[in-house]
């Protein structure tokens, strides 16, 4: 047997070499909070953090799955939008002139400054965290769409014509598929933006979620719990961008990764 | 197999520019030929001689500055309808299965494609791509894209087919095993095909007529009558004295034409 047949299958390594180094990283902070002496409520050593996010779990399940409620539909609300705008702005050149510049525009608008506007407007209800989270991911979809649709084969265009396709198949058989991995490569930037964008959508106005418990432990001073946050936002996040990943995987088969 | 009706084509004074900047360069100029009908033609000629250009032409994807293009002896209103071209590269869709790629004539002009498919089947072992009807382009070898390639040209339903250097970018053995296959294909269905190649060796061989290409502007130089029997088998004809003395007649109305460029 050659050598890369001798190592572990790629999926069982992609998850175990993660986790050593997530541990050894973890042991070396309890050590030297331990070591040092440290002051848990500078840094609370991972023990801390996790104990409490264990013995609070209820409450941490009932603001995370409100935090990821709005992630899920910002994210799907946005990048639909992404798409079709890719899709119009591809198809008609005039719209894209007049558009392009204003697409830009609109992500450079702060968001610190557009979220308590969006609260006066909608009220501490669920529609101004998703429209934050909506209009960060729409642009990268959007663009990558653009781009992807724009970087077919012209060959390929010119053989389907030739075989009698009109606009409408060649759109489906040839753009779209090959836009596909470009679009997805916006996708899953969408997604990481996607959970900070709640995170802001709930600072500035909210009862629940994620990023309404983050002020309330900062305020009140509770490292411990501000990190445990922190911890389950971040394991939110990751299984949501792999999800992403994993969705890649069935719908562009024929890209090897 | 199906038979197809059998198409010719007359193309005479042919002549076509483009614009390239702030000249039009010429890229044919009074070029005639004929393929008639189940005959087998080819083209040869030094790079950017218009060889590509004339294909196009005859495909009916762009129309002449002058002459005409005659379909069965008539007009060439259906050009489009009647002719098949099969461009340089293979550009099989990776997204696509090798089945669901060679099927995309009939796909495009909306016909059932459970029948196309199940015709499109019955062909697999005769192109040699039994086994390979359910996999994506990436994983078939250079010669059987190619082969993948020209059965989708074959498939569109066309009396007569364009080929443009199908062989090409194939390495020397497969390109000799391709053409013996292609030639045995061909005899079996004898519809009009017009082959455009870089290769003395490949013209002979596969076809009945060879017609030679000056360098730019594109004009015929010779057109040569192939006389070897069919069925034709490569390693006899291709080391017969004939195909030495025709193979040193073509290189002779090339190498006139470039040394008089000098």
């Amino acid at each position: 047997m050659t050598a890369p047949l001798a190592r572990p299958p790629l999926q069982s390594r992609s998850i175990l070499a993660p986790m050593i180094l997530g541990g050894l990283f973890l042991a070396l902070w309890e050590g030297y909070v331990r070591l040092a002496g440290l002051d848990p409520f500078l840094l609370p050593p991972p023990s801390q953090v996790g104990r409490f996010l264990v013995t609070h779990l209820d409450v941490f399940v009932r603001h995370g799955s409100f935090t990821a409620l709005v992630i899920i539909a910002g994210f799907g609300v946005g990048t639909t939008l992404g798409i079709v705008l890719g899709l119009a702005l591809h198809t008609w050149r005039l719209f894209r002139e007049a558009a392009y510049p204003w697409m830009v525009a609109s992500q450079m608008i702060p968001i610190p400054a557009l979220a308590p506007i969006l609260v006066l407007w909608f009220g501490f209800s669920f529609a101004p965290k998703m429209i934050v989270v909506a209009l960060i991911a729409f642009f990268p979809v959007a663009v990558n769409t653009l781009d992807g649709l724009g970087s077919v084969n012209p060959e390929m265009v010119r053989l389907l014509r030739s075989f009698g396709a009109g606009p409408w198949r060649v759109l489906r058989l040839v753009s779209l598929p090959a836009a596909l991995p470009r679009v997805f490569s916006g996708l899953r930037i969408s997604m990481a933006l996607s959970v900070i964008g709640a995170i802001f959508g709930e600072w500035v106005g909210s009862t629940r979620g994620l990023g309404y418990l983050m002020l309330q432990f900062n305020n009140r001073g509770q490292t411990d719990a501000l990190f445990a946050t922190v911890v389950l936002l971040s394991a939110l996040g990751i299984c949501l961008f792999f999800g992403v990943g994993f969705l890649e995987r069935r719908l562009v088969p024929w890209a090897k990764r | 197999m199906k038979t197809t009706d059998r198409g010719s084509l007359r193309a005479t004074g042919l002549r076509k520019e483009y614009a390239a900047g702030e000249r039009p360069v010429r890229a044919l100029e009074n070029v005639s030929m004929e393929v008639p009908a189940g005959g087998f033609v080819s083209i040869v000629g030094p790079s950017g001689c218009g060889k590509s250009t004339l294909l196009h032409l005859l495909s009916g994807m762009e129309a002449p500055d002058a002459g005409t293009i005659e379909l069965d002896g008539g007009n060439a209103g259906s050009l489009r309808e009647r002719v098949a071209l099969m461009p340089q590269d293979d550009l099989l869709m990776p997204w696509r299965s090798i089945l669901d790629n060679v099927i995309l004539a009939p796909v495009c002009q909306g016909s059932d494609v459970a029948a196309a498919r199940a015709r499109a089947l019955a062909l697999f072992p005769t192109f040699g791509l039994e086994g390979f009807e359910h996999v994506y382009p990436r994983d078939l070898s250079g010669g059987m894209r190619q082969r993948a390639a020209l059965m989708r040209t074959f498939l569109c339903d066309r009396s007569i087919h364009l080929l443009d250097e199908p062989l090409g970018r194939l390495d020397a053995l497969t390109r000799a095993s391709m053409q013996q296959w292609l030639t045995a294909y061909w005899e079996q269905r004898r519809t009009a095909v017009v082959l455009v190649t870089h290769s003395i060796d490949e013209a002979l061989f596969l076809s009945d007529d060879v017609y030679v290409m000056s360098p730019r502007p594109g004009r015929m130089l010779a057109r040569v009558t192939v006389p070897f029997s069919r069925p034709r088998r490569y390693v006899e004809v291709v080391t017969s004295p004939e195909f030495g003395a025709l193979k040193r007649q073509l290189f002779e109305y090339l190498e006139r034409e470039h040394w008089s460029e000098r």
